[in-house]
């Protein structure tokens, strides 16, 4: 009888792993060229979903760091960059320390791997290389993880290197009271001392220049920081965006860099020269910035260097006064352009219009209640006939957002509104092709070129747009949809995953080239498996 | 759970108390069989001893003539040969008025049998961990048995049994999950009756296993995944059986109450965990399945039961 009893007792004493006690939680999932990524933080995984012809579903998991924090994947999206915060207080060898997860693959066809690099301290923001070479893992404007923490700190991550210099490099700005806010990677700029990259960090206060190419330098080239001022009061300005462009492919002293700033009328424009010969002791970098603030006598919403009958200039648009403003850098000399409506956003068009060599080709955007949708403005005929360089299309509602379509339809722009109406804009012809859809509704592209999807989120409602007819193909799904993700399949087609993030996940895998839900497939429970 | 942990322990203390009971002197209704064979004669008397003359008191009668045995009659004491007591001495195990066990029509060795109890066992296998929080699994268990051979003390039955249970508080990652299992088997036992209340026994029981398992998923288009499986399975096992009563007529079919404490262990074959949302059969729209790996249902286990035996 005793021993019965032990025997119940004995069965009593086992349980399962903990991670069936751990909820779904917040999934996100994140678009790649050829699989979608569901991380799963509770579970310390990361989800990687491609698709096989008739719609079958292929998984493969990895492993991430613990207690994700962001997610961010690359230009070309091939790789995925998780960061984590890891376990903290640690009380045992199995907590972790802070990490930085690379996931990435070299084709639809080839699986996934993943790399970790641990972190000393926890950060909260990540910034992409568009050029795939570097990765940089900052504080940012998050709350402090810990006790003590350096928000001046950041951890550089060169994906091309090989041993020993692919280790994390630590690098820490010198701080006049400002903490780094955004990273913007510039492309190769034409220098005085050679073709350079460089990393244009936004701070509260000022802006910091660093030399990338440089980065593994036994001796690290310290920054160059710009105090940023508007020379009437000694307050200190803050940035609110930067834009770099080189210039004169003939010249290698006229790159810039433009930053526009927070409720202020004026905007900077650095251009980066040679250091001057007469300077002691010879600075540690091999450029120096000349810095020029202009007054162009609005808050500025968007800025952009563009190509203009009369040189490089600096585009302001001042939604307030409902015009641009053009900054000559090297004189400071302004131009004003009067715009139809306040537009708050620029977009250059220039290669897609066909008109390289006249100018650049300016697509306005963004003017929130006005019936004048979408302008051109032609910088090509500014100088001297500003009246005749903007001309408003027949959109009559106002544009949130311009989507540019890759090749081979790069001519073409889906502009999204703030209602339930959005068109496919040819650029060449200047028609806009309205698409009525019941309710707002969210547009993802196809990285063909091919297509526009649009869905209702929280409900099945799903449409396939062919961006070359301009034929949708309306369709129904049995389950909520939360997102939608166009991606390629080893087999050459194409396939639509639209992500249901209710319960234990589910994914409905529609045929891409030729959508019908009858072929299509229905998964659910993703997240229960592989536990 | 506590529940029946607490059911068990009352459920072996009961038995223990219905095993000393069983073990009392019970009336005997019926007069006592000799088993000593027919044709006993008795033993000629020990011969006289002067030396106790002496003390022996004097007597007031005279001693009454003894007879003297008729030398045609040896003393010899016939015992049959086919009895496996043959033993001068009574039987250490054998109590005043219990008829020893006898022969193959001995009702309380020779029987048909039905069985209730319950039944706990111990699932070690991964694919167990999603449908429950611990280890175990617990059935109610129902058999019946007939004893088909008889050899003396040993004997053999077969029969059929089922075991049924559903373990269904449980959550996998937050939604409501659970297990059916059903096992059908046919017990064939191994008996050695050590007394007339006791036997011990050796069971291998062949069937086959039948589980369902579920996990209540919003993300299914029916809110449900479900999986259903076959399996062949056998239980092996040890056990004893002690009769609470009644110990007597043993020639003849009357009820008896036994209670059966039993341990082993259960071995079943693998079966797929694929699940599908519920109903998918009979949609037409191409579904996936979840795929949650592999279960096998093997494991100790452990079953008390009440039997009554005809």
């Amino acid at each position: 009888m005793w021993l019965f009893s032990a025997a119940i007792a004995l069965g009593a004493c086992t349980h399962r792993p903990t991670v069936w006690n751990e909820g779904v939680g917040n999934a996100q999932s994140y678009g790649l060229d050829s699989a979608v990524a569901v991380v799963d933080d509770a579970t310390h995984r990361a989800l990687l979903l491609t698709a096989g012809a008739d719609q079958v579903l292929n998984r493969q998991l990895l492993t991430v760091g613990h207690n994700v924090v962001t997610v961010e994947t690359s230009a070309d999206k091939k790789t995925l960059f998780v960061l984590s915060a890891g376990d903290l207080p640690r009380r045992s060898d199995k907590d972790e320390f802070p990490s930085l997860t690379i996931i990435r693959h070299d084709g639809p066809a080839s699986a996934f791997t993943s790399k970790s690099y641990p972190l000393a301290t926890p950060l909260s923001s990540l910034a992409i290389d568009p050029q795939g070479q570097w990765v940089a893992a900052y504080a940012g404007a998050s709350e402090h993880a810990t006790f003590v923490e350096n928000p001046n700190e950041i951890v550089f991550f060169d994906l091309n290197a090989q041993a020993p210099q692919d280790q994390p490099i630590d690098r820490t700005l010198r701080s006049f009271g400002g903490t780094p806010q955004r990273l913007t990677f510039s492309p190769t700029l034409q220098l005085p001392s050679g073709p350079r990259r460089l990393l244009v960090v936004e701070t509260d206060l000022d802006v910091s220049i660093l030399d990338l190419d440089h980065l593994h330098d036994a001796t690290p080239r310290p920054e160059i920081t710009v105090r940023l001022s508007n020379g009437d009061t000694v307050q200190s300005l803050r940035p609110a965006g930067v834009v770099v462009d080189d210039g004169d492919p003939e010249s290698n002293a006229d790159a810039r860099i433009g930053v526009r700033l927070t409720g202020d009328t004026n905007v900077v424009t650095l251009t980066l020269g040679a250091v001057p010969a007469d300077q002691t002791p010879p600075p540690p970098n091999d450029f120096s910035p000349v810095i020029n603030l202009t007054d162009v006598g609005g808050i500025v919403s968007d800025i952009a260097f563009v190509r203009t009958d009369g040189g490089i200039r600096l585009a302001a648009l001042v939604p307030g006064e409902a015009k641009g403003t053009l900054v000559d850098p090297d004189t400071s000399i302004t131009t004003d352009v009067a715009l139809p409506a306040s537009y708050e956003h620029l977009s250059l068009v220039t290669n897609e219009v066909g008109t390289p060599g006249n100018g650049d080709v300016a697509l306005l955007y963004g003017a929130s209640g006005s019936t004048q949708g979408v302008a051109f403005w032609s910088l090509g005929e500014t100088a001297g006939t500003p009246y005749r360089s903007v001309e408003a299309l027949g959109i009559t509602t106002s544009v949130s957002d311009v989507l540019s379509v890759p090749e081979p339809n790069r001519e073409l722009k889906v502009l999204e509104s703030q209602g339930s109406t959005f068109y496919v804009l040819n650029l060449v012809n200047l028609t806009a092709s309205p698409l009525e859809t019941l309710g707002a509704a969210s547009l993802v592209l196809s990285d063909d070129g091919k297509r526009v999807w649009a869905f209702a989120p929280g409900t099945g409602n799903l449409a396939s747009v062919s961006l070359d007819t301009v034929h949708p193909i309306p369709l129904v799904l049995s389950r909520s949809i939360t997102n939608v993700f166009d991606i390629a399949r080893a087999d050459g087609g194409r396939s639509l995953l639209a992500v249901h993030a209710n319960g234990g996940f589910g994914v409905t895998v529609v045929d891409g080239l030729a959508p019908d839900t009858a072929t299509s497939r229905v998964y659910s429970g993703l997240l229960l498996e592989g536990l | 759970m506590k529940n029946l942990v607490r059911a068990s322990i009352t459920l072996a203390l009961v038995s223990s108390s219905a095993i000393a009971f069983a073990q009392e002197k019970q009336p005997d209704p019926t007069p006592p069989q000799s088993t000593w064979g027919t044709g006993q004669q008795a033993l000629p008397p020990m011969p006289a001893d002067d030396s106790a003359d002496a003390e022996k008191p004097a007597d007031t009668e005279p001693a009454p003539a003894t007879k003297e045995p008729k030398k045609s009659e040896p003393a010899i004491r016939y015992v049959p040969a086919s009895h496996p007591y043959e033993s001068t001495a009574p039987a250490p195990e054998q109590e005043e008025g219990v008829p020893p066990l006898q022969s193959a029509h001995d009702t309380r060795e020779s029987f048909w049998k039905v069985s209730a109890g319950v039944r706990g066992g111990r699932i070690d296998d991964p694919g167990y961990d999603p449908f429950a929080d611990n280890s175990q699994l617990w059935q109610f268990s129902f058999a019946a048995t007939r004893t088909l051979l008889t050899a003396g003390r040993f004997s053999f039955a077969a029969g059929l049994g089922w075991d049924g249970g559903v373990h269904s508080d449980t959550t996998a990652r937050g939604f409501s999950s659970g297990i059916a299992v059903h096992r059908l088997n046919a017990p064939l036992e191994g008996r050695f009756h050590a007394a007339t209340w006791l036997y011990g026994f050796a069971r291998v029981a062949p069937g086959a296993v039948y589980r369902k398992a579920w996990i209540e998923d919003p993300s299914s288009p029916t809110a449900e995944l479900d999986s259903s499986a076959w399996a062949f399975a056998a239980d092996f096992s040890l056990g004893a059986s002690f009769l609470a009563g009644p110990q007597g007529k043993p020639d003849k079919h009357v009820p008896r109450f036994w209670f059966t404490p039993e341990i082993g262990y259960a071995w079943s074959g693998s079966t797929e965990l694929t699940l599908a949302p519920k109903g998918a059969a009979d949609d037409p729209q191409p579904t996936g399945t979840t795929n949650l790996g592999e279960l096998a249902l093997r494991g100790p286990f452990a079953r008390m039961s009440v039997d009554l035996s005809f």
